[in-house]
């Protein structure tokens, strides 16, 4: 039978005799469920009931008078009756939280941490500053923000949530910073006097297998240890989120005459003295060595990286255009050099090298962590997964388990104690030899994807080739940070632009789930706020309408995000996966956009944006539109405002 | 590998040339209604709305399979039984039921529409501009 054949009602389609079917199945259970007394009851209620109470077994007891009274704001927070305190508990958590230099604490407001948040905004002097009140739209965007922030400064801030109801909110975009080992400091508040729901014995156990570690503080001296502790377990390898549950009445009481503890610091631990010695030693001796850099930690594990590569006059692999913390792809040393023929390679957060220093990974802590056996995976080498292929290139065959960037002071102290006046020569030599290699080389890597991708330059839709081509000379000469993942919009940034400082690119979503990419950037704005610096957020529009309202937050807090739709109207990649099984079926594609397409209505993201407060523009189809728009783009968010450019694009 | 792809890839066609000689004629095809089909069908949703994009372009790869309108019906009715011997196993199989003789001729009129007409790089300044970026001198960042 043809198709068109169908189309004119000679036969009963397949299709036809399937959704008849369908539908008969489903009257056919409804009829089942009207036979039986109770089932449907049941079925609607989950469960069956208490004879004669119409209560639940085990049933949360519904609101009380006076509870529903205060959710609805008709009595004031409790505390303590009839007096004024003058030194809160929540005080001195705001205290330790500037200690530690905690900038940010980024939070969709809930009444189990009303203390805190008093104390946030109204303590201090100035009140609301390090750390200020960062006011989220849904705690997935909170958490998200974390993550953008953490990726692009290596440090953690805090995500404050509101009990039950807010880690579950969260419970995505924490997940996808555990799978990163994001640094991240979650807060959640616990109200056992006030609605039931909200509260639980166990709170963290909700969160517990994807996050490093939790604590749950039963006075105010614990709970300020634990947010100390809370810092240096975010911070140190395996870097990850860490949860604190801070009870309302140690947000509230009075803290007398309690001091914050002084707080030590994370200690990473890195190589020791005589393996710094012996590295630095192979280094030294190598003719041509290399360095091959994976993540660091900090900015900081960048510099010295830099110094380390420079004294030696090694050669450098980076995964900076995949990720932050890297070696800067456009430093002279950076590219394959002037001769691959390296007789040592020094891996440092990553194994494709002769000697490698690799630092515990997140998946090190789900023995620990994941007791209910979730086994969530590919975080542990034994769960292979579907697209686990066997590893490619150089694997070092000596590691040492310990932190690069920790490792670094040492081996730096070791090459400077070693180099003899002839290495140092030699070193010079091979950099002045290396330097226009890679220039060499990174102007072929242009010469090689404008060959590749130059197709569809003029096409309307707008290739996404060209929005990357298009955006680089105008932010080459600007101190800009590109926080959203790429994949997706085909990571032309790679090849086009530099990635010369440790928050060039902050990555792809570190466990893949969609909805991450708008509030990571939000919070990468918040990073780059008054420092002269601006977010790029190549924006795909599945993502951008998870969670929309970081939109107003980045208005709201003046943030610097430069959000360029890559409007392609689908959620692209379930698109071609759904063209691919309904062809391998054999029954054609032309239903493949129903619940994969972002069609009828499009969505218009300019009014979107301008909804939240976020000036913008577009829709725009026609590519000699764009270097004009993005001028405008990048005006705005100089001035220290987001702005929104609607761009409808080509799939991929 | 790339000599193996090649291989593969010529071996292919051959094959569906082969089976396309038992394809019978096609009368030739509307490419307004095969635009239509061409988004339909989400085609657009690997090559591009002009099929210069996406995962894999039309235009500019000298490709068999799109050389004439036999070979091309033979691909979209028998491609699953030829799978293993591509690189690639995303193009789906479309039989009759899904898309007709008549349609598949539509919306091969229509791809044979498709121009390769992006500039040469030369004419790109964009081009000229980047390439200059990449070699010059780096600038540490902060």
């Amino acid at each position: 039978m043809s198709k068109d054949d169908a189309d004119n009602g000679k036969l009963v389609g397949r299709r036809n005799f399937l959704r008849g079917a369908a539908t008969g199945a489903a009257a056919g259970a409804a009829t089942i469920a009207g036979a039986i007394p109770g089932l449907a009851e049941a079925q609607e209620s989950g469960g069956k009931t208490i004879a004669g109470s119409g209560a639940k077994p085990g049933a949360v007891p519904a609101p009380t008078a006076a509870q529903l009274a205060r959710e609805t704001g008709a009595v004031e927070p409790a505390g303590p009756a009839g007096q004024t305190v003058v030194r809160p508990g929540s005080d001195l958590m705001v205290e330790t939280l500037k200690q530690m230099g905690v900038e940010f604490v980024t939070s969709n407001n809930g009444s189990s941490f009303e203390g805190l948040q008093e104390s946030i905004v109204n303590y201090g002097s100035p009140p609301n500053t390090m750390p200020e009140f960062v006011t989220c739209l849904h705690e997935e965007t909170a958490v998200d923000m974390g993550s953008g922030y953490a990726r692009a400064t290596g440090k953690p801030l805090v995500a404050l949530l509101h009990g039950t109801l807010g880690l579950q909110h969260a419970s995505m975009a924490i997940y996808q910073a555990y799978y990163g080992g994001v640094p991240m400091i979650i807060l959640a508040g616990r109200d056992k006097g006030f609605i039931q729901a909200h509260t639980a014995d166990d709170m963290a156990s909700m969160i517990r297998g994807f996050t490093k570690w939790d604590a749950q503080p039963k006075t105010l001296p614990e709970a300020l240890a634990a947010l100390q502790e809370a810092y240096r377990q975010a911070t140190t390898a395996p870097t990850g989120p860490v949860v604190v549950i801070l009870d309302t009445e140690i947000q509230k009481e009075a803290a007398g005459s309690l001091q914050v503890p002084a707080f030590k610091p994370a200690v990473n631990k890195g190589i020791d003295a005589a393996t710094a010695e012996a590295l630095a030693a192979k280094l030294l001796a190598a003719k041509n060595p290399r360095i091959a850099v994976g993540h660091l930690r900090t900015p900081e594990g960048v510099k010295q990286v830099i110094q380390l590569a420079e004294l030696v006059g090694a050669s450098t692999a980076t995964q900076a255009t995949a990720g932050p913390m890297s070696f800067p792809n456009r430093h002279p040393l950076c590219g394959p050099g002037a001769a691959t023929d390296y007789d040592f390679i020094l891996g440092l957060e990553t194994k494709a090298a002769d000697a490698a220093i690799v630092g515990p990974e997140i998946g090190t802590t789900v023995a620990t962590r994941d007791k209910g056996g979730i086994g969530f995976g590919g975080l542990v080498p034994t769960q292979p997964g579907r697209t686990d292929r066997p590893a490619r290139g150089k694997v070092a065959s000596e590691v040492y388990p310990v932190d690069a960037e920790a490792s670094l002071p040492l081996l730096i102290a070791a090459v400077q104690k070693g180099l003899t006046a002839a290495q140092k020569r030699a070193a010079s030599t091979r950099a002045q030899a290396h330097a226009p290699a890679n220039r060499t080389a990174s102007q072929a890597a242009v010469t090689k994807a404008f060959a590749a991708k130059k197709t569809g330059w003029d096409n309307s839709p707008v290739s996404l080739f060209r929005i990357y081509a298009e955006l680089w000379p105008l932010l080459e000469n600007e101190d800009w940070c590109l926080a959203s993942p790429t994949a997706f919009s085909g990571g032309h940034h790679a090849a086009l632009w530099a990635h010369d400082r440790p928050y060039s690119y902050l990555g792809p979503q570190p466990a893949g789930g969609i909805g991450y990419g708008a509030g990571a950037c939000g919070g990468a704005g918040l990073a780059a706020r008054g420092k002269g610096r601006f977010v790029v957020n190549i924006q795909t529009d599945g993502d951008m309408n998870f969670t929309p309202g970081v939109l107003w937050t980045e208005a709201h807090h003046r943030l610097p995000v430069l959000s360029i739709m890559h409007n392609n109207r689908a959620w692209h990649q379930e698109l071609m996966f759904l063209e691919f099984m309904a062809g391998a079926r054999g029954r054609g594609t032309d239903r493949a956009s129903i619940g994969s397409t972002l069609r009828d209505p499009f969505i218009d993201y300019k009014k979107m944006a301008e909804a939240y407060g976020v000036a913008g523009e577009g829709p725009i189809e026609d590519p000699t539109l764009l270097q004009a728009a993005f001028k405008r783009g990048i005006d705005a968010v100089k001035s220290g405002r987001p702005y929104m450019i609607d761009v409808v694009t080509q799939p991929r | 590998m790339i000599q193996s792809q090649t291989l593969r890839a010529a071996a292919m066609a051959a094959v569906f040339a082969a089976f396309a000689g038992a394809v019978a004629a096609q009368p030739p095809g509307d490419p307004v209604r095969g635009k239509q089909l061409y988004y339909n069908n989400t085609c657009y949703g690997c090559h591009g709305f002009q099929g210069q994009t996406g995962a894999r372009n039309l235009v500019g790869t000298n490709s068999p399979i799109i050389a004439d309108p036999k070979t091309f019906l033979a691909f979209l009715r028998d491609r699953g039984s030829y799978a293993p011997m591509i690189p690639s196993t995303s193009m789906p199989t479309f039989p009759a039921i899904a898309i007709s003789d008549r349609q598949a001729m539509d919306i091969y009129a229509y791809i044979k529409t498709f121009k390769l007409d992006s500039p040469d790089v030369k004419d790109i300044p964009l081009f000229a501009k980047i390439q200059s970026s990449a070699g010059a001198p780096y600038k540490p960042g902060k």
